[in-house]
């Protein structure tokens, strides 16, 4: 543990960054090349980068930087649900998928980890297992608050079409003649 | 800071009285009924409407409803004042509006705690956002419909925590707020923000009223001079036009 503290950045140079974050761009990107310089391996420091140029729409570094601050910090969760929550807004829901499913699977008690599991079942169209999972994941709430409402305003939805879709099989909604994009990058995935 | 604003089409003299160009869409609107000087008088007031919503919100005495409760109150009673005020007979339309602000706000605030009533305006507000995104767009067959939901709902949500006003103690909307954490995902969702810029002129302003603005549907309805249906409609297809937008490789000036 002592060594991994080695290569991290100091508490004041992050909340440095982080303030020119909400100042300016460039100064902050300044701020980071010069903590990256001597902390290149600090997770935080490539997820606030990352989320600069989510910012100004450099995706794919944006990617990468998000991507790399996953692999060196596993346990940087916030990197990983922002990172899918990306992919999805961009239309890549097979991708959002991908990223989020390591997070439900290795912290499935976790806010984050119910969260990311709700998405992963919704996008691929389990409702009735997302529906539970983000019912739990509301039940623990206190660990990210302001993603309450976005969980909570996808539930009426669901519930709904829940309803609609009673006398089916509500755990195969994933067959769905439409879903074939998925499908097709999943298979895509099974490569590696 | 991004550019929050909506287009500046009004003079914005900071005087009380109407400036020549204000004075003009006041004409329009008494004379012609002009809906476009109607909101564009709007647009002109807005701050002010927002001020005096912050003032009561620092002032309330109970916690349990949001900042945008009030801004929606507070533009409320700003369209109702506008559609009100005979600019041929009153002095000056800010002393004319500002008991009707307040007492839209305070009559508003008041409701909810006469009727019990536990869904805030803000999450009609989100409710009638979910309604909108019910009918799946065409081009979107290629997802599921579980997935266009949470897309749609994802934008919105992305929209929503840039942050266009911060919460009583100052803090910006987000989902984490915590330190960089928090910082890195407001960071994030401001290209949503700037792709808002680059939509067509009547679906970027429903955006920007409903989720910069907090404005719910049937107000957007009423100050454009559309159906509440129709407005919904615009918004639909606002988002999947964002989606577009973001998507990697799209050619979109989302810099500088």
């Amino acid at each position: 543990m002592n060594e991994n503290m080695a290569f991290l950045c100091d508490q004041t140079t992050i909340d440095q960054v982080a303030r020119l974050m909400q100042e300016s761009e460039p100064e902050a990107l300044d701020a980071l090349a010069d903590a990256m310089a001597n902390h290149p391996h600090d997770a935080r420091l490539l997820l606030m980068r990352g989320s600069i140029y989510a910012s100004q729409g450099r995706s794919s570094e944006a990617h990468t930087d998000l991507s790399r601050a996953i692999i060196l910090d596993p346990s940087l969760s916030t990197a990983r649900f922002l990172l899918g929550y990306l992919e999805l807004i961009s239309g890549k829901a097979g991708d959002a998928v991908a990223i989020w499913q390591p997070l439900a699977a290795y912290s499935p008690d976790t806010v984050l980890g119910l969260f990311a599991g709700g998405m992963v079942d919704l996008v691929q169209g389990r409702a009735e297992s997302a529906l539970e999972l983000f019912t739990r994941g509301l039940q623990g709430e206190s660990q990210a608050t302001a993603l309450t409402p976005f969980i909570q305003s996808m539930i009426p939805k669901i519930e709904s079409i829940l309803a609609e879709n009673g006398q089916a099989d509500r755990s195969n909604l994933e067959v769905d003649a439409g879903h074939f994009l998925l499908a097709d990058y999943l298979a895509n995935r099974t490569q590696h | 800071m991004t550019d929050t604003s909506l287009p500046a089409m009004v003079s914005t003299g900071t005087t009380d009285e109407p400036g020549p160009s204000l004075s003009d869409h006041w004409n329009a609107l008494q004379s012609e009924g002009s809906k476009h000087a109607r909101e564009l008088i709007f647009v002109h007031y807005m701050p002010y409407a927002r001020s005096v919503a912050a003032q009561l919100f620092g002032a309330r005495q109970r916690n349990d409803v949001e900042f945008s409760d009030f801004l929606q109150l507070a533009y409320i009673g700003l369209i109702e004042s506008i559609g009100r005020f005979d600019a041929t007979r009153e002095a000056s339309f800010k002393t004319y509006c500002t008991p009707r602000i307040r007492g839209s706000i305070l009559n508003g605030i008041e409701k909810l705690t006469e009727a019990q009533e536990q869904i805030s305006f803000n999450r009609r507000r989100r409710r009638e956002r979910l309604e909108s995104l019910k009918a799946p767009a065409t081009s979107e067959r290629s997802m599921s419909t579980l997935a266009s939901l949470a897309t749609g709902l994802a934008i919105g949500f992305m929209l929503e925590g840039t942050g266009m006003f911060n919460d009583d103690d100052g803090q910006q909307l987000g989902p984490y707020r915590d330190g960089y954490e928090s910082v890195a995902w407001q960071q994030a969702s401001t290209s949503i923000q700037k792709a808002v810029a680059t939509l067509p002129e009547r679906t970027g302003k429903v955006i920007r009223y409903h989720y910069f603005e907090s404005i719910p549907f049937e107000q957007i309805a009423n100050l454009l001079g559309l159906s509440k249906g129709r407005i919904s409609q615009i918004h639909r297809a606002g988002l999947e036009e964002l989606r577009k937008l973001l998507q990697p490789g799209t050619s979109m000036h989302l810099t500088g």
